[in-house]
């Protein structure tokens, strides 16, 4: 029953770049794949009329090419910051 | 599951963000407790892998689509309450640059997924894992019911938001069947993925893996290997 000890199989180096490339892969490569049918929200708001007067926007970034890169910074970025000083309150 | 500007009243949309307020101010407590100088960064990593994935539509049926929400991914990764923060940052990200989600409709998005989604995927989870075998195969397997509940439990709040402050008249009933069928489905999808991730990062760096069943040491409301016979 009990589960082997929670031991590291790869370093932080090699395991910062396997999440950073998979992230790169999923954000630039998967993502050209991606379905652009409406989702499950849309879908029903289409279906049953709740868009009421819902205003579509228009974004300073845009998902395709490049920008998405600048959102993925940004957020790794501000979430890493955060984590950063919620970590050092902690002590 | 990302709720435009203009689909909730002014009201619902304050309560909504005063929820949302409260929950992240509680949060950036209650994760002083999960992070530490090693899972901190993950849980940056986390946030990134989540934007990166909500832009990745996967098709569900003809003319649907659905993405990953990650809360309960999230929060079992790097724990609950750095969870509802990594969404939070995702969201409000998303609303204020790439205009995904309103801005008026940021409390209500981050309510639903950094808050409903993130604890209703953990609440599972924990309840899965509580059951099942302590394995790691099985941990992934936890996650993955976590995130599969996580999404239908989201979409039913906004139904019940929206009948109380939608734009539109529609029944509670007729909604809430909408809006869990197609989320139930679009869950699959979430569980899988949840599984998938949680079942690498378990086999690569166990250590850091808040959920993992041999993280005792560093989550004191873990289950305890030893107790359960």
């Amino acid at each position: 029953m009990t589960a082997a000890p929670a031991r590291p199989a790869i370093s932080n180096r090699l395991g910062w770049g396997l999440a950073l490339g998979v992230i790169l892969l999923v954000a630039g490569v998967l993502s050209r794949w991606a379905s652009s049918a409406p989702d499950g929200l849309e879908r029903v708001a289409e279906d049953h009329d709740l868009a009421g007067h819902a205003v579509e926007r228009v974004g300073l970034l845009s998902y395709d090419g490049p920008s998405a890169l600048i959102g993925l910074g940004v957020v790794l970025v501000i979430a890493t910051a955060l984590a950063m000083v919620v970590r050092a309150r902690g002590r | 599951m990302h709720v435009p500007d203009g689909f909730l009243d002014v009201a619902t949309s304050a309560a909504t963000a005063v929820v949302a307020t409260g929950a992240v101010g509680a949060a950036l407590r209650g994760a002083r407790s999960e992070l530490d100088d090693r899972t901190a960064p993950l849980a940056g990593l986390v946030a990134t892998f989540v934007f990166a994935a909500q832009m990745v539509n996967f098709p569900i049926a003809a003319g649907t689509s659905g993405h990953l929400i990650g809360g309960a991914l999230a929060a079992v990764l790097v724990g609950p309450w750095a969870a509802t923060l990594c969404l939070t940052v995702v969201l409000a990200v998303q609303a204020l640059l790439f205009a995904d989600g309103g801005l008026t409709a940021l409390g209500t998005n981050v309510t639903l997924m950094a808050v409903v989604g993130v604890w209703v995927g953990y609440a599972a989870f924990r309840l899965a894992a509580a059951v099942l075998p302590k394995r790691r195969e099985m941990t992934a397997l936890a996650a993955g019911i976590g995130g599969l509940l996580s999404v239908p439990a989201a979409a039913a709040v906004f139904a019940l938001l929206f009948s109380i402050g939608g734009a539109a008249p529609i029944s509670l009933s007729t909604l809430l069947g909408a809006m869990v069928g197609v989320h139930t489905v679009i869950g699959v999808g979430e569980g899988v993925i949840t599984a998938l991730v949680v079942g690498s990062v378990l086999a690569l760096r166990p250590d850091l893996v808040r959920g993992a069943p041999d993280a005792g040491s560093r989550a004191p409301l873990e289950v305890r290997s030893g107790s359960v016979a």
